[in-house]
């Protein structure tokens, strides 16, 4: 449909504006013009009529036959002129009584007979279009009553030029169609105008979204003035900006502290290698300079792998295999990993996790999570401090709590754990193996398993973190 | 020419102050700000080189400390943050010099070299006692327009004797600026590179460039030149 093709608001709102105007109006004067075409040919039939009734007094039926008083007639309509009236006057058997004079001797065409008066449309001499009414009577024989007999039967036809009528309808056709013709005229206009101006909010609101940069999102877009049909796209383009500008803002911080974080192993190992160009070394000292280096890549490579499993799960790129895992599987190895560098600095564990304890889980992941945590655990306990491993079910969830003592950070700074690249001691830059990103994996990892993370600061500087799934049913009879 | 590096990433900081050594310098280090605090306080540094972000007290405590208690070290920034308001922070606090990670280590030795200079109120890398011309940036040293060849210890000995010509200069005064914190200062290492340079730099025929002061020390060249 050429409807489809039209883009703009405005055309088709004008197009069907004036088509619906065009229609009305077709319709309205087709309504009109048929009515006033019944009315007037209703008075026009009326009239001839009412000639014919003047003319039946007339014919008269005696010794002569039938013909027609005609000296005793004065009607001028007969008289030849312009527009004249006719008539015609037949006996049953068809011979023909009278005609007017303006017939010229022709004939008019004659209907089908009836008791009532018959109405036609006819063509009257010189192939004028006219009106006929035929009245059928009985005229009784004149004269003294012996003498009567049958009446004779008679037909008069009595017609009209219907010239002037069709002269009317035709100037009222013309006036109507010039009303149509300027009422689409007036509410092409009107509906052009009307709309412009509704719609010149809209387009202001396009500038002003065109003109938006992405620097500044926060700049929520001009919702009053606008339609009330529009208003609603706009507020919800306004809270669109903001959870984009939002997004982006982490986005941008998280791309400048990774930055950041890289730039000072990146410095170290510039500063190494520099160094060691800069003059002869013994083998020995190059040997620890390449030590050091591989010792800074491999912390730089670990923070790469952590903020690229951070960057899948946020986009929903690490397929879950979810099922029954038991907790002791997932901890038993990574405390293993952790136990030399515990006996070292004389950290004492305390292991209450049940032997059944369950979650449901990727197991994979749970690792990666489970052993986040107990690294981190690991790395800020204090010397000879102590681990607290502790499992509890509640409410159809397993919950696995890993507390460790030393703890410095303010328990209204707990919950800041998660935050990307958040340390507690900002000094700690790039020593250790811990980036800020651990945590931060953490609570992404267990919200994408249907879980939570929780972190927490008790009495006495215990660090507590709390990883909460829903309970996996462990199939009976499965050893442990 | 004593120098002490505190900066908490280890990488940088054992590399630092094993160019800095390299070059001839006395270097101490820590990772710590506390102990870099006390450091700095306890020995007649030329110039500290100094991180912002620190365990215990940050960089700009120390040297708002340091500048407050009137120490008049040549003070280096070395950090990562490289906003505007970050280094007129830094210099504002006090600070000589800002420079920002990662930083090629050339650029950090002519810094400190220039600081170094600016220590001692010199601003050309040129010294000149006597018939001794010394290029502090090339390390190279001309006697009569021969050129001697130095050791970096027997150089950054001679320089310091050179920044202070015409001024005796004790023995306490080389081992604080010519040696660093960990130096055995009961050995006769002094007198020992004295005589190597003497040896080096002077010949029979012309007049003494070293000169031993009895019970005080040395003196470059003639009495205050």
């Amino acid at each position: 449909m050429i409807f489809r093709r039209i883009q703009s608001l405005r055309a088709r709102l004008v197009l069907g504006l004036v088509l619906g105007t065009v229609l009305l109006q077709v319709a309205a004067s087709t309504a009109v013009c048929w009515l006033q075409r019944q009315a007037l040919y209703n008075r026009f039939d009326q009239a001839i009529l009412s000639t014919a009734r003047a003319l039946v007094p007339n014919i008269k039926y005696d010794k002569k036959g039938v013909h027609l008083d005609f000296e005793k007639l004065a009607i001028p309509e007969f008289q030849r002129g312009k527009g004249p009236d006719y008539f015609q006057i037949w006996r049953d058997d068809g011979t023909v009584v009278a005609r007017s004079l303006t017939l010229g001797g022709g004939d008019l065409a004659i209907g089908e007979p009836s008791s009532k008066p018959v109405k036609y449309d006819c063509l009257l001499p010189r192939e004028e279009p006219g009106r006929a009414v035929l009245v059928s009577l009985e005229v009784p024989m004149g004269g003294p009553r012996e003498d009567r007999g049958v009446p004779a039967t008679v037909r008069l036809v009595v017609a009209k030029e219907t010239k002037p009528i069709r002269n009317d309808l035709r100037t009222l056709a013309w006036i109507l169609a010039g009303t149509t013709a300027a009422g689409a005229a007036v509410a092409a206009t009107l509906a052009w105008w009307v709309v412009a101006r509704a719609l010149a909010p809209v387009r202001r609101l396009s500038q002003q979204i065109a003109g938006i940069q992405p620097s500044e999102l926060r700049q929520p877009v001009e919702v009053a003035g606008l339609p009330s049909e529009v208003q609603p796209v706009a507020e919800r383009l306004n809270q669109m900006l903001n959870r984009l500008a939002v997004a982006f803002e982490r986005e941008r911080a998280f791309t400048a502290d990774a930055a950041h974080e890289l730039r000072t192993p990146l410095a170290g190992i510039r500063s190494i290698a520099e160094v060691a160009a800069s003059s002869p070394q013994s083998p020995e000292e190059s040997g620890s300079d390449f030590r050091e280096i591989v010792q800074v890549t491999t912390g730089m490579q670990a923070m790469v792998e952590k903020l690229l499993m951070l960057a899948r799960l946020d986009a929903g790129q690490v397929p879950l295999a979810m099922e029954a895992v038991n907790l002791r599987q997932i901890l038993e190895p990574l405390l293993m990993e952790q136990a030399v560098r515990m006996g070292a600095r004389n950290i004492v564990v305390r292991d209450d996790v049940g032997a059944e304890a369950s979650v449901k889980a990727d197991p994979n992941l749970l690792g990666l999570v489970v052993g986040n945590v107990i690294a981190n655990a690991v790395e800020y306990v204090n010397d000879g401090g102590e681990l607290a491993l502790e499992s509890r079910v509640a409410e159809g969830q397993t919950c696995l709590s890993i507390a460790n003592t030393g703890c410095t950070v303010d328990a209204a700074e707990a919950e800041k754990v998660f935050e990307r690249f958040w340390r507690a001691d900002p000094s700690r830059t790039g020593n250790s193996s811990h980036w800020g990103l651990g945590l931060s994996l953490v609570s992404r990892a267990m919200v994408m398993m249907g879980g939570s993370a929780r972190a927490q600061v008790l009495e006495g500087g215990v660090f507590r973190l709390t990883l909460c799934l829903p309970a996996g049913e462990i199939p009976t009879g499965q050893p442990q | 020419m004593r120098v002490l590096v505190i900066e908490d990433y280890e990488p940088i900081r054992r590399s630092i102050a094993k160019g800095l050594a390299k070059a001839g310098m006395a270097v101490d280090q820590t990772g710590d700000g506390e102990e870099g605090l006390w450091y700095a306080r306890s020995n007649p540094y030329d110039v500290v080189v100094l991180d912002l972000m620190l365990p215990k007290v940050d960089g700009l405590t120390i040297l708002r400390k340091l500048r407050a208690e009137g120490f008049k070290q040549q003070i280096l920034i070395l950090t990562a943050k490289d906003t505007v308001e970050d280094r007129v922070r830094g210099l504002d606090a006090g600070a000589d010099d800002y420079l920002v990670k990662p930083f090629a280590f050339d650029e950090l030795l002519a810094r400190v070299r220039a600081l170094v200079r600016r220590s001692y109120g010199e601003k050309s890398p040129s010294i000149e006692v006597g018939g001794l011309r010394m290029n502090t940036s090339t390390q190279q040293v001309w006697v009569n327009d021969r050129l001697i060849d130095l050791s970096a210890r027997e150089y950054t000995l001679l320089e310091y004797l050179a920044r202070r010509a015409g001024q005796v200069v004790s023995r306490s005064d080389i081992w604080e600026h010519v040696y660093d914190f960990h130096s055995d200062t009961t050995s006769n290492v002094v007198e020992v590179y004295i005589s190597y340079l003497r040896r080096k730099l002077e010949q029979p025929d012309q007049p003494p460039l070293i000169h031993t002061i009895r019970g005080r020390g040395y003196r470059l060249g003639e009495a205050g030149a």
